[in-house]
């Protein structure tokens, strides 16, 4: 079966300074796949490596076709959401438009229905729709960045630390939409996460990234009862 | 005299929105100035002089005019401000500014090596007055403050109103943002400076029809007051340019009636250190594009 996501030899760099060295993995179609690492491993400069935000050399393919000469539109056309660190959203434009903005590449027939679902994953949403982004909560921004992507109904998600400064209680509601869209859509996912108790325990496999290399892979039930894994990112 | 002198700032303030609005958009999406922006209304005046010279019928000569500019918008934009795109380390904003001050120096030297440094006669002129009251009213200008008005409001449509306008608002805010979410970026920067090109030419021809005169250097009042009335609104907002654009219409206007005409700038940059004194961000904080 052909991979959503395959990965090799991809080198991440910036300048001088290399972020990313000779990185391997691949998501299987409907597979969640998480990649964890502490502070500066290069979680997310391998993400941006594949939507070619930054320079990098080696391959990249999805679902069977080659994205390294691509630009970052083109490879969003292709299927493949990103959600940034940070969220990236538009500070002036309100949700609603963020949302019509993330549905232009489906059929303008298929979009109210689209938006229906995403705001029945998203509630908070609706109330929300004529409010500019900048004046949403963390939480709400967050969602907004994961929801718009999913308007444009990407066959492979790529979520860089969707749970950084969210309150648990949100941190739940994210994840929990991550875990439906997960098992309902069959949506193929590669998590990036410090946050490697969320990460494993939403993924079913998963790699360690360590300052720049690719150290390990394994399922996550291993690694959630690994003694090593545990004590260097689940804190116990 | 002062009414009359009202009247003559209000209808001259069409042509400075029509140039500050090309300013605060490529601005507001770019993130740069585009000092060669108000010599594209000259490109567009002298090639209808040169089309029309050449014996071809004013209709074609607009569309030729038209092409002709924006080529060279295009080339202009490739090679003075796209470079600044593609580099982020420091002077991106100055590197491209510098280079489009170059580049509006060759237009302008290179329109005057071929067609002299002198006043030229626009073939369009509409020279006449009516009268409302008293008063006298330059029918060119008067059709200038027409034209420019219809196309600010279809222009403030297309921005707030349309799916472009909408990606044209995305890339402004967050230009990566922008490309992730699927919106070809660099597609949307050329057509937002091509239309920013057309209505600087449509500016430039304006002067033309009403003053009877262009030149090869006669942009430079234009960006000047192109720039400040930007400033004076808000940089980055539609509406804020329009009133900037007016402020130093009637300042101008003003300056004249009681200083005399020699003094016409002054009264313009009163105008900027007045309301930046005020409100540092201009008039309207709240950009439009942005
Ligand atoms: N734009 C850049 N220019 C230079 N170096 C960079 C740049 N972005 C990241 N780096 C460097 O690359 C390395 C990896 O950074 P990256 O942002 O990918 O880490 P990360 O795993 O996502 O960390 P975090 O968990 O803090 O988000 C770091 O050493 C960082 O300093
Ligand atoms: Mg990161």
């Amino acid at each position: 079966m052909t991979a959503a996501l395959r990965i090799d030899n991809v080198t991440v760099s910036y300048g001088a300074i290399c972020a990313v060295r000779d990185a391997a993995l691949t998501v299987a179609p409907g597979e969640a796949v998480a990649v964890i690492g502490s502070n500066g491993a290069g979680k997310s400069s391998l993400l941006r490596g594949v939507m070619n935000l930054a320079s990098r050399t080696g391959r990249i393919t999805f679902q069977g076709q080659q994205l390294e000469s691509l630009r970052p539109h083109v490879i969003r056309r292709a299927g493949i959401g990103y959600v940034p660190e940070g969220r990236e959203l538009f500070p002036n434009l309100t949700v609603q438009e963020e949302l019509t903005l993330g549905a232009r590449m489906i059929p303008r027939a298929d979009r109210p229905q689209m938006l229906e679902q995403v705001f029945g994953l998203f509630p908070r949403l609706r109330e929300r729709a004529k409010q500019v982004t900048r004046t949403l909560s963390g939480g709400e921004q967050q969602m907004v960045a994961i929801a718009r992507v999913l308007m444009g109904k990407p066959t492979l998600l790529l979520l860089d630390e969707p749970s950084l400064g969210l309150a648990p209680v949100i941190q739940d509601v994210v994840f929990a939409a991550l875990d439906q869209l997960r098992t309902a859509e069959r949506l193929s996912m590669l998590l990036v996460e410090q946050n490697a108790y969320r990460a494993l325990a939403l993924c079913s496999r998963a790699y360690v990234l360590e300052t720049g290399t690719i150290t390990r892979e394994d399922s996550c039930e291993t690694l959630r009862n690994d003694p090593a894994i545990r004590s260097a990112y689940l804190g116990h | 005299m002062l009414i009359q002198q009202l009247i003559n700032g209000v209808l001259a303030s069409g042509i400075y929105a029509l140039f500050a609005v090309g300013f605060t958009m490529i601005f507001g999406i770019m993130g740069v100035l585009n000092m060669a922006h108000a010599d594209f209304g000259m490109v567009a005046a002298v090639a209808i002089i040169w089309c029309v010279g050449a014996g071809v019928a004013p209709l074609p000569a607009v569309v030729v005019a038209a092409v002709v500019m924006l080529l060279i918008a295009l080339i202009v934009e490739r090679t003075a401000l796209r470079p600044g795109r593609r580099y982020s380390g420091d002077a991106a904003v100055e590197m491209p500014l510098i280079a489009s001050i170059g580049a509006g120096m060759i237009l302008q030297n290179g329109a005057a090596v071929i067609f002299g440094n002198k006043a030229l006669v626009f073939p369009l002129r509409l020279r006449g007055f009516f009268h409302v009251g008293d008063y006298l009213v330059s029918q060119g200008l008067a059709l200038s403050l027409v034209v420019s008005a219809v196309l600010l409001a279809g222009l403030e449509v297309l921005v707030s109103h349309t799916g472009f306008g909408r990606q044209v608002r995305a890339v402004a805010q967050n230009r990566n943002a922008a490309e992730i979410m699927g919106i070809n970026t660099e597609r949307i920067i050329l057509l937002a400076f091509a239309i920013s090109a057309l209505l600087a030419g449509v500016a430039g021809c304006l002067v033309g029809v009403s003053y009877g005169l262009v030149a090869p250097y006669m942009s430079i009042p234009y960006a000047i007051k192109g720039l400040v009335a930007m400033i004076v609104g808000g940089v980055g907002s539609l509406p804020g340019a329009v009133i900037g654009a007016l402020l130093i219409g009637l300042a101008e206007a003003l300056t004249v009636n009681w200083l005399g005409s020699q003094l016409r700038d002054v009264g313009v940059f009163a105008v900027l250190m007045l309301v930046l004194a005020i409100r540092p961000a201009g008039i309207f904080r709240l950009a439009a594009v942005r």
